[in-house]
């Protein structure tokens, strides 16, 4: 298998279909609550309203699909308390269910919402990569899915050569946190990071 | 096929729809413990079922979304486990895979719904209170056949209607629209026939109201293809984003076309759609309905400027100023005209005037006037949203004037402002013959055909093919479609109209879950869905790669549901017509005689149809540049003329002006030769708005392809039903993003969590159309359902649904 | 923000509470040169008591308490293994402490009275430092450190107090030097006590400002301080400061002479800081705002 694999997300694609979701829905079985991976609306903007009743505005919307960036620096590896989190000689973070204690301390940190908790099960659970997938040389279900290719993956190095790294844009945390393998290409209307134009406008869905 | 094999068959199928049931009950259960460990599933082997083999089976999506796709059900001991879909070859643009959109891949979750129709069965309580009996399929058949026979000699063959229902259209084997290429059309048409439609819901308005500018029976535009050479993309009201997901659909091929050229975005909508969050350069706000009064004003920019094309306008079109003017038409009825003030109204259509229409501000839309006109190519294009209102005739026709007056109509890169459209390829349909009666009325008013029937006339009703209705809507087929209440308008007025039994005697309803139209049905009969039965799907219009889909039945039936072609075989024995109907055939001996004449058309293919199922997609890459429609007319208008009265394109339709003389319309109803901008009641200027402030549409949304889909769990969890509402709306009414608000007019009141959003423009709201009415005892819909505010009132010349015109009030719940 | 996280408020105030009532005890008991076995005697298993019922309800925090005892396995990274680690230790020393004290009561034990104390102390610390997470920036800053220190020295000196002051309550009235060290002894509460509330109050603007900077970070997460409003944090304030101020008017009631113990509003001073604190770890936990999607 290859090692540190990252995703790839091109904002000038993703429509927020959520079609990734739904396929690590299904590939997973995801219990109520759990999504291993979100999309997130980052929206805002303002209207101004004419004098004749016309309007200027200068709205902005972008999706992001996160999932777990299977980060060089986890601190959802750093945090767990038990060890039950961990990053593979490939470089995949997950966890082992044998020994979460359930204590939802990766959660809290980790600035992705990778980390899920099942309720159910008492225990954490992520986005291992499809490393099932992996296995058989299959991408994972949701960039396999992805209807636009907005979300695709490979070895770092190789998304790095071909997209380049890009400006970090809001509402994306300083990477400096968990040196995250994910890439991305901004959207035209791309907000720089730390920005307070926009919120995430979609907080029930993810 | 004798009578006695029929039997036989499904006698055996019983028993194998006995034996399905007891193990599907049994994979229930292991389902609900699935969820529980769920984590483990598709990770290691399940527990408890060492060395259970895997089998995949290519499946299809067959809903009525626009785009088309292939499926591929892992089946462990006859459950689909998972659902994936095309990974075949490297998936390269042109060879690319038909990657199913978000809807496709909950399949599973659809298919083994809760409410998933078991057993036939019969009405017991009041129509639409949703109490059913479970009876036998010998019984649901006899009573249907009884029924069936009752009405047509009653009231004839014109009091049986099929239904609009496109749930299945995507299928060739259990296709359930149009009537005339389904089962059911086939079945009546060996009874002497049916009452039938014209027009969708889809395209009441642009279908009807194009081919009098174009002429021909259908207008299509270039393809999104053709973008990678355009300088400027105008989109309409189009959201391939919503209507289009497909990853081997039109979405696809527009992202892929904006990313090959160079061209500028701007989409003008309502809202910041999510073909705008991810292609526009440009969001231009616009009040729904008012599209023609943007292109006045633009239009008035581009004759002041004298920015029009001349040689084009010249050569190509008819009605553009005074010169051009059909016979018999007074004086100050040409396009210029009216544009300029110097016509009937007397009122200059400036930007000014279109600004305080539109809502957009009068610089925009001297800017956008020379934008286009500037752009050489412009490709301009409307989906179906802005034509779905009170005057949509006429806002679909209008849109088209901004590439006819840039002359863009049949080059490269431009397009005739109708939707975009794609190469195909298609199956071999079986015969479906002949429907004896000819009358057709429009898709919209089979409700006033229940109340008003032989009331209904040609010229005030747009009956065709006779002068008046002769009977009144006694039987309905409704198989695969959602269109009883949900779908069509007025939801809370059609329920009434539906539960009077007087009126429509009969409703049979085919179905796979308990919709809310299901709840309408005397007889409702379990249907099989596409995985449970072998089918065949055409490729959707696609822009660079036609394609085939072979769905392979994945597991047996569930319950007790069976196909539509065995039901209408169960009723066609009753009836007498058993050998009319199978022709001696059985639905795989179908199967097998539509894939050979589908060979004909594609010697390609593999030569036994199990190979095509293995195979699962094949597909076409389209050779050469795209298509351009009208190209030979553009260069030649006199040797290839357009099929209209002039032979060229109408931009004064004397047909149009001959209609408004002769047809009886309400007050306020207008039908004009030339696309004029139309004020409408629940309009932007009608009175009403003093009660009832906001416009509401209703628009596409991936949760749902229109309702199908509708009671996906996951779909809900990931993209929940909300009414979309500006931040300043939401303010003045003290409404904060998630509260419950109660959405209300005189037709009747949705509560539903309202999405404050400044992706959607102030005095706007938004209900995503296709959720479940769900109304509790007080008649307020928790569902979501648009069409609870909607109405029954048609548009003048189509006589469609104009669902995007409405007038509501919000307040919090 | 966070659920409800009932155990965590009442795991950290009890634990906090625990190491206080080591930490102030065993001072006071050096500052007060107390040997007579008999005073100050109920402290620490009152500490024991505490940690261990903070340990048990930390226990309902987790989703798979079975596999807690791994939970000290990633000490050389997690601070939530430190914690646990660190808590373990503390109520074994202070256990020890209890045991001998019992055992042989004519033993000072005063070089494991301190190794426990010092054990509270580092308890807390690092209880503080698992809340530091660079993600979350209200939770980020040297006033979560402040502040649980804060809580240790007043829950810890109002819980040494009241049991002191029902201890007392027993010894005889008018023996001078009993007079002269229970002086010397509440001197000691009494500066503990100050202590306690300074921290809280220098954390405050800390907190305050900390919050500010979070609030609109493009994050959909909404801080429970704006959606239960500030009036929460005003009546947290309030209670606190109520209390101190009884404790401190107890205080000098004994400082002055005129009374040996005032068992009832000593009582009253605790639960009024205790329902404060409670109430503060619970706007601490509804203020969790993490930046990021
Ligand atoms: S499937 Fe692709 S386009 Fe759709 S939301 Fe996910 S990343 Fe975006
Ligand atoms: S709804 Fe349409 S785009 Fe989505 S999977 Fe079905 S056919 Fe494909």
């Amino acid at each position: 298998m290859q090692k540190r694999l990252a995703f790839h997300l091109d904002m000038n694609a993703c429509t927020g279909c959520k079609t990734c979701m739904i396929a690590c829905i299904d590939k997973n079985d995801l219990a109520d609550g759990v999504l291993y991976r979100r999309v997130s609306e980052y929206t805002g903007g303002d209207w101004i309203r004419n004098a004749d009743g016309t309007y200027e505005q200068n709205v902005f919307s972008y999706y992001l699909s996160i999932s777990c960036n299977h980060c060089e620096n986890p601190i959802c590896v750093r945090s767990c308390p038990t060890t039950a989190m961990y990053k593979d000689e490939n470089g995949i973070v997950s966890v082992n269910p044998e020994k979460c204690v359930g204590c939802r301390y990766c959660e809290w940190g980790c600035p992705y919402s990778a980390p899920q908790f099942n309720a159910e099960l008492g225990i954490m659970t992520k986005c291992d990569f499809c490393r099932d997938y992996l296995d058989l040389g299959k991408p994972p279900a949701c960039v396999a899915a992805c209807p636009t290719r907005a979300l695709t993956f490979g070895p770092y190095q190789e998304l790095l050569d071909k997209y380049g790294q890009a400006q970090l844009v809001a509402p994306l945390p300083d990477t400096a946190i968990t040196q995250p393998n994910l890439l991305f290409t901004p959207s035209r209307k791309a907000q720089p990071a730390g920005s307070r134009n926009g919120k995430i406008s979609n907080p029930e869905e993810v | 096929m004798p009578s006695n094999e029929t039997s036989a068959a499904v006698q055996a199928g019983n028993g194998i729809r006995r034996r399905s049931l007891l193990k599907w009950g049994a994979a229930l259960g292991g389902v609900a413990a699935l969820t529980g460990g769920g984590l483990f599933f598709g990770l290691k082997p399940v527990n408890g079922s060492p060395g259970k083999k895997e089998e995949l089976f290519w499946t299809a999506c067959t809903v009525n979304c626009g785009s088309r796709c292939v499926l591929r059900a892992h089946v462990i001991d006859g459950v689909i486990t998972r659902i994936e879909t095309d990974d075949t070859g490297v998936d390269v643009y042109g060879q690319h895979q038909d990657r199913a959109c978000l809807r496709g891949r909950a399949m599973r979750h659809r298919i083994y719904a809760p409410d998933r129709l078991k057993y036939p069965m019969k009405r017991v309580g009041k129509r639409g209170e949703g109490k059913f009996e479970r009876i036998s399929w010998d019984q649901a058949l006899d009573e249907i056949a009884a029924r069936l026979k009752k009405t047509i000699e009653t009231h004839g063959n014109e009091s049986v209607y099929i239904n609009y229902a496109t749930g299945c259209t995507g299928s060739v084997m259990s296709d359930s629209y149009a009537p005339a290429s389904t089962w059911l059309g086939r079945l009546m048409n060996c009874l002497g026939g049916y009452l039938n439609h014209y027009g969708t819901y889809s395209t009441a308005q642009i279908a009807r109201a194009l081919p009098f500018t174009f002429g021909g029976s259908s207008v299509n535009g270039n393809s999104f293809a053709d973008i990678v050479n355009s300088k400027l993309v105008v989109l309409f009201g189009n959201n391939p984003a919503a209507t289009r997901m497909s990853g081997g659909g039109q979405i696809y091929d527009i992202v892929k076309s904006r990313e090959k050229g160079n061209a500028r975005f701007i989409v003008i909508d309502p809202r910041y759609t999510d073909t705008a969050v991810s292609l526009a350069d440009e969001w231009i706000p616009i009040r729904p309905g008012t599209d023609a009064a943007l292109v006045n004003g633009l239009a008035y920019v581009m004759i002041g400027e004298d920015l029009v094309d001349h040689d084009f306008l010249t050569r190509c079109t008819v009605g553009y100023d005074e010169d051009s003017m059909p016979e018999g038409v007074p004086e100050g009825n040409s396009y210029k005209s009216y544009i300029l003030g110097q016509g009937a109204d007397k009122t200059p259509k400036t930007p000014a005037w279109a600004a305080a229409i539109t809502g957009i501000p009068e610089r925009r839309i001297v800017q956008l006037a020379r934008e286009i006109a500037g752009a050489k190519p412009c490709y301009v294009v409307q989906g179906w949203g802005p034509q779905r209102q009170a005057s949509g005739e006429q806002i679909s026709r209008a849109i088209c004037m901004l590439p006819i007056l840039t002359g863009n109509v049949g080059v490269q890169g431009g397009n005739n402002g109708a939707r975009e459209s794609g190469v195909s390829s298609t199956f071999a349909r079986y015969p479906t013959l002949t429907n004896p009666v000819k009358t057709s009325i429009s898709v919209f008013t089979w409700t006033d055909a229940i109340e008003r029937g032989p009331e209904m006339t040609a010229t005030a009703d747009g009956v065709q093919g006779r002068d008046r209705l002769v009977a009144p809507i006694k039987f309905i087929w409704n198989y695969a479609g959602n269109c009883l209440v949900n779908q069509h308008s007025d939801a809370n007025r059609t329920a009434r109209i539906l539960g009077d039994e007087a009126k429509c005697e009969t409703i049979v309803v085919i179905e796979n879950f308990m919709t809310p139209s299901a709840k309408f049905a005397d007889i409702l009969l379990p249907a099989t869905t596409c995985a449970e039965e072998d089918d065949f799907a055409d490729g959707a219009y696609t822009a660079a790669m036609s394609y085939l889909i072979f769905a392979r039945k994945a597991i047996e039936p569930l319950f007790e549901s069976r196909s539509i072609y065995d039901v209408c075989a169960g009723v066609a024995k009753r009836m007498g017509v058993e050998q009319a109907y199978t022709e001696g055939r059985s639905r795989d001996d179908w199967v097998r005689w539509v894939y050979g004449e589908t060979r004909k058309k594609y010697p390609e293919l593999p030569e036994k149809v199990e190979d095509a199922f293995a195979m699962g997609i094949w597909k076409k890459e389209r050779a050469g540049l795209p298509a351009v429609p009208y190209k030979d007319f553009r260069e030649d208008p006199e040797t290839n003329p357009l099929k209209t009265p002039s032979g060229k394109v109408e931009i004064f339709s004397k047909q149009l002006w001959d209609i408004a003389e002769t047809w009886t319309l309400p007050e306020g109803d207008r039908i004009s030769g030339l696309p004029e901008y139309n004020p409408t009641w629940e309009g932007v200027s009608d009175p009403l708005r003093e009660k009832y402030p906001l416009q509401l549409i209703g628009h596409h949304y991936k949760q749902r392809t229109h309702s199908t889909y509708g009671n996906v769990d996951w779909l809900k969890r990931v993209a929940p039903q909300e009414l979309w509402i500006n931040p300043a709306d939401a303010e003045a009414r003290g409404i904060k993003h998630a509260d419950m608000v109660k959405v209300y007019n005189d037709r009747g009141t949705v509560l539903i969590p309202a999405k404050v959003t400044t992706r959607i423009m102030p005095g706007v709201l938004s209900l995503p159309q296709g959720a479940w009415f769900a109304p509790d005892k007080d008649g307020v819909d928790h569902g979501g359902c648009v069409n609870v505010l909607t109405s029954l009132r048609p548009s003048p010349l189509a006589k469609g649904n104009p669902q995007h015109t409405n007038l509501v009030q919000v307040v919090k719940a | 923000m966070l659920g409800n996280e009932w155990s965590l408020v009442l795991f950290t105030i009890l634990v906090q509470t625990a190491a206080g009532l080591v930490v102030v005890s065993e001072t006071a008991r050096r500052a007060g040169d107390v040997h007579s076995p008999r005073q100050l005697s109920w402290q620490i298993p009152g500490a024991c008591g505490l940690a261990a019922l903070g340990l048990l309800v930390s226990l309902t925090h987790l989703g798979s308490p079975q596999n807690s005892v791994l939970a000290v396995a990633n000490l050389g990274d997690s601070w939530l293994s430190r914690e646990i680690l660190a808590t373990s230790v503390f109520f074994l020393a202070s256990l020890a402490l209890a045991m001998v004290r019992w055992k042989r009561p004519e033993r000072s034990a005063s070089g494991l009275g301190i190794l426990a104390a010092c054990l509270g102390l580092a308890d807390v610390f690092v209880m503080s430092r698992v809340y530091q997470l660079p993600a979350v920036p209200v939770w980020n800053t040297v006033a979560t450190t402040l502040g649980f220190f804060g809580t240790m020295f007043l829950t810890g000196t109002l819980a040494t107090g009241v049991l002191f002051s029902i201890q007392s309550r027993q010894a005889q009235q008018g023996d001078p030097q009993a007079a002269q060290q229970r002086t010397r002894l509440v001197g000691v509460l009494f500066v503990a006590a100050v202590l306690g509330l300074a921290l809280k109050l220098i954390g405050l603007p800390l907190d305050m400002i900390a919050l500010s900077a979070a609030d609109n970070l493009g994050t959909s997460g909404v801080s429970l301080l704006a959606s239960a409003g500030t009036g929460l944090l005003v009546m947290r304030l309030l209670l606190v400061l109520a209390g101190a101020a009884i404790f401190a008017w107890v205080a000098m009631r004994i400082l002055a002479g005129r009374s040996a113990a005032l068992v009832q509003a000593s009582l009253v001073a605790l639960c009024l800081v205790l329902a404060g604190e409670l109430l503060g770890r619970f706007l601490f936990y509804g203020s969790y705002i993490r930046i990021g999607l």
